[in-house]
């Protein structure tokens, strides 16, 4: 436990960065395959889109993984809209398998 | 706003801009240049030959296909290209087929011709403007893919300092003109902020449009999910997200007089008054053969708009591309032509230029700043790699127009014919670079910034004169002929240099007061 | 032709903005000088009128991409030079006013 005390603020940083790097983009990759099957009308075309607005949620990601107070938030924050938007993509629309 | 949500977003902005900021500074001054690409290549072929007088169209395309018939025969597509202000010459360009009996490769190929007699003028090889800008998303010594992913790494960095900047600068519009001289880390940081608030709309475009053009690189999941695995569906997904609503229309010529000479006629009726830009013959020798005609467009961001000939049943049918057919593709088809520019007249090619260099010029004052504070912070202990750090830094910053410069002197100064010349140029770049790092490293700390901008200057200043000596371009004869592109591009490397000399002059007074006991160091 | 008079008139609205702020005002007119309440808000709404008199102009000649291109791009250009200009020659920005 003496490690975690000494490098608690290291160690918050890091996880922090993890978070909105990897969890930012694993959210940004499920954000455009949501649009992508939301707009079923052009599939191609929604795929475009999916992929050009991804970008905006994972720059929204990333300073929302910064802003708030807790890390335990910040987690929430990103991991909730992955683990929905997973789940919805699985079971509703049948996007994703396993 | 919240003290600890500002303090939280300074955290953020300083170290997104910081981790990868060389590399954006790189991307920014070569994606500048390239802004002037065609004039570029231009002094960098200079045995190309300028069309003086203005020729007839017909003329130009029966002197093109008479060579390319003569040089690629056995080549499916062909385009002759027409002289424009940017391009005054006549060029032709071919899809040269694998043979491996010739030992040639699948490749485009393109040479210029001489107007008076039409031969292929055999010019220097070089990489030219294209490979120096498409340095700033391929960064060269390293696999496409990864040069793709470093970039758009780079890129959303970019994004969220921007953002994050936008959020801690409290006073965005009461300091919008704001530059005080003599105050040491104040001034740098109202340059800094000059920098980056001005031009604003310019760097979000530049960076959301940067990222969006490697997104089926680095997105490339999506596509796996929703569209398809593998190479050859990805693909797919790019014709299909590539489509354009065409509009289709049989005209009255007859199926034997197609040919190019009639095409050309016929689209120079329709828009009589635009110039012809391209003519392109694809699929030649076969059933399909379709002819294309470019127009050079105005007044909209296209970069141009097209008419396609071909036979279908015995008529002409003639085909007019009216832009894409979904709507995020229009979209991603209006920013990709903000990013690259290619309509820009010669007054907004300016601009763009000179917003790429106010952003070249927002990451370094960015990274100094970030030195100067921890250097400032330990005045007398600051650590052996901190000030390290700093000599690199300023290698760095001017080192990479110095490798610029190296790579036009190399243009210049490699033999004619060596083998891998225009590799050769590219190394002499980044050979330029490493110097100026290595100069940076060895000076003193008081006077590396100087050292470097003298360089710079040196570097910039000489090329008009070896341009004199081992070419006959010199500014007299360029005035002369009218060579405006030529005479364009010497002026501006004398202008590049009286600027490093100004500034270099500028820092030695500045270290001059330093050293008198005057202890702020001053930004100009 | 069309492009200076797009120079001109979003450095005026831009100059307008300018003095409508008391750092740059000083700047101009002297330390000790200070713009009237009334003269604040006469900078202020003619600044921003003329940059949306630019604005429509640009957009009316080169149509609305090409037209907000060209406007922003100059806005950039020429609240740059502005910036130096009040750096380094503020009383060259009197113009032959006296605020007083």
């Amino acid at each position: 436990m003496m490690f975690f005390n000494k490098y608690a603020g290291e160690i918050a940083i890091s996880l922090r960065v993890l978070l909105a790097s990897v969890g930012g983009f694993v959210l940004a990759n499920l954000s455009a395959i949501a649009i992508a099957s939301v707009m079923k009308a052009d599939k191609v075309d929604g795929i475009t889109a999916g992929m050009m607005l991804s970008f905006i949620v994972y720059a929204i990601a990333i300073l929302l993984v910064f802003s708030v107070k807790s890390i335990r938030r910040a987690a929430l924050s990103i991991l909730l809209p992955c683990v929905l938007l997973f789940v919805w993509l699985l079971a509703v629309e049948g996007v994703l398998s396993l | 706003m919240k003290p600890r949500f500002r303090q939280s977003m300074n955290w953020l902005h300083t170290w997104s801009g910081f981790i990868f900021a060389w590399l954006l500074y790189f991307i920014f001054i070569t994606g500048s240049a390239g802004y002037f690409e065609n004039e570029i290549d231009r002094w960098m072929q200079p045995e190309r030959v300028v069309v003086q007088k203005p020729m007839d169209d017909a003329d130009i395309l029966a002197m093109g296909t008479r060579q390319l018939s003569q040089s690629a025969d056995d080549a499916s597509q062909w385009y002759i290209s027409f002289p424009s202000s940017r391009d005054p010459y006549i060029g032709i360009s071919w899809l040269q087929p694998a043979d491996a009996s010739k030992g040639t490769v699948r490749q485009w190929l393109d040479r210029h011709l001489h107007p008076d007699s039409g031969d292929i003028i055999s010019a220097r090889q070089t990489s030219g403007g294209e490979t120096l800008y498409r340095l700033h998303y391929t960064l060269y010594y390293m696999p496409l893919q990864l040069g793709y992913i470093l970039t758009s790494a780079a890129a959303m960095l970019m994004l969220i300092a921007l953002i994050s900047g936008v959020i801690i600068h409290k006073k965005i519009f009461l300091e919008f003109f704001t530059f005080r001289t003599g105050k040491g880390l104040r001034s740098w940081l109202d340059i800094h902020n000059i920098f980056s608030v001005l031009p604003l709309p310019f760097h979000l475009m530049i960076t959301y449009s940067g990222l969006m053009l490697l997104m089926t690189v680095t997105m490339a999941t999506v596509i796996d999910v929703t569209y398809g695995e593998g190479e050859q569906k990805h693909r797919q997904f790019y014709t299909a997200a590539q489509a354009e609503i065409t509009t289709e229309q049989v005209i009255s010529m007859s199926a034997a007089q197609l040919s190019p000479e009639a095409a050309l006629t016929d689209a120079k009726a329709r828009y009589a008054s635009q110039p012809v830009s391209y003519v392109g013959i694809l699929a030649r020798g076969t059933e399909n053969q379709q002819i294309e005609v470019w127009f050079a467009s105005q007044r909209s961001i296209e970069f141009a708009s097209m008419l396609s000939y071909r036979e279908q049943d015995g008529q002409v049918v003639m085909s007019l591309s009216e832009g894409k057919a979904g709507a995020a593709a229009r979209v991603y088809d209006v920013l990709e032509h903000l990013h690259e520019g290619l309509f820009a007249d010669i007054y907004l090619r300016w601009l763009y230029f000179i917003c790429g260099l106010l952003g070249a010029g927002m990451i370094a004052t960015g990274a100094i700043m970030w030195l100067k504070k921890r250097l400032a912070k330990g005045q007398h202990s600051a650590s052996c790699a901190l000030r390290r750090l700093a000599s690199i830094n300023a290698g760095m910053i001017l080192g990479i127009p110095v490798a610029i410069a190296c790579y036009f002197a190399s243009n210049r100064l490699l033999p004619f014919d060596m083998a891998f010349r225009a590799e050769w140029e590219l190394h002499c770049l980044f050979i330029g670079l490493l110097l100026s790092i290595g100069l940076a490293v060895c000076s003193a700390a008081q006077s590396v910034w100087r050292n470097l901008c003298w360089l710079a200057a040196v570097m910039f200043g000489w090329l008009p004169l070896l341009n004199a000596l081992t070419t006959e371009h010199n500014l007299l004869v360029s005035l002369i002929q009218a060579d405006w592109l030529m005479l364009g591009f010497d002026l501006c490397m004398l202008v590049f240099s009286a600027a490093f000399v100004l500034l270099a002059i500028r820092l030695s007074k500045t270290t001059a007061a330093t050293l008198s006991g005057d202890n702020v160091t001053r930004p100009l | 032709m069309l492009i200076l008079m797009l120079c001109v008139q979003v450095f005026l609205g831009f100059y307008c903005l300018s003095l409508s702020l008391t750092r740059h005002y000083t700047q101009v007119f002297g330390a000790t000088r200070r713009a009237t309440p009334l003269r604040v808000r006469f900078y202020r709404f003619s600044g921003y009128s003329m940059l949306l008199i630019a604005l429509f102009y640009s957009v009316s000649i080169w149509g609305l991409a090409l037209g907000l291109v060209y406007g922003l791009g100059t806005a950039t250009f020429t609240a740059a030079i502005l910036a130096l200009l009040l750096t380094y020659m503020p009383r060259r920005l009197t113009f032959g006013q006296h605020p007083d």
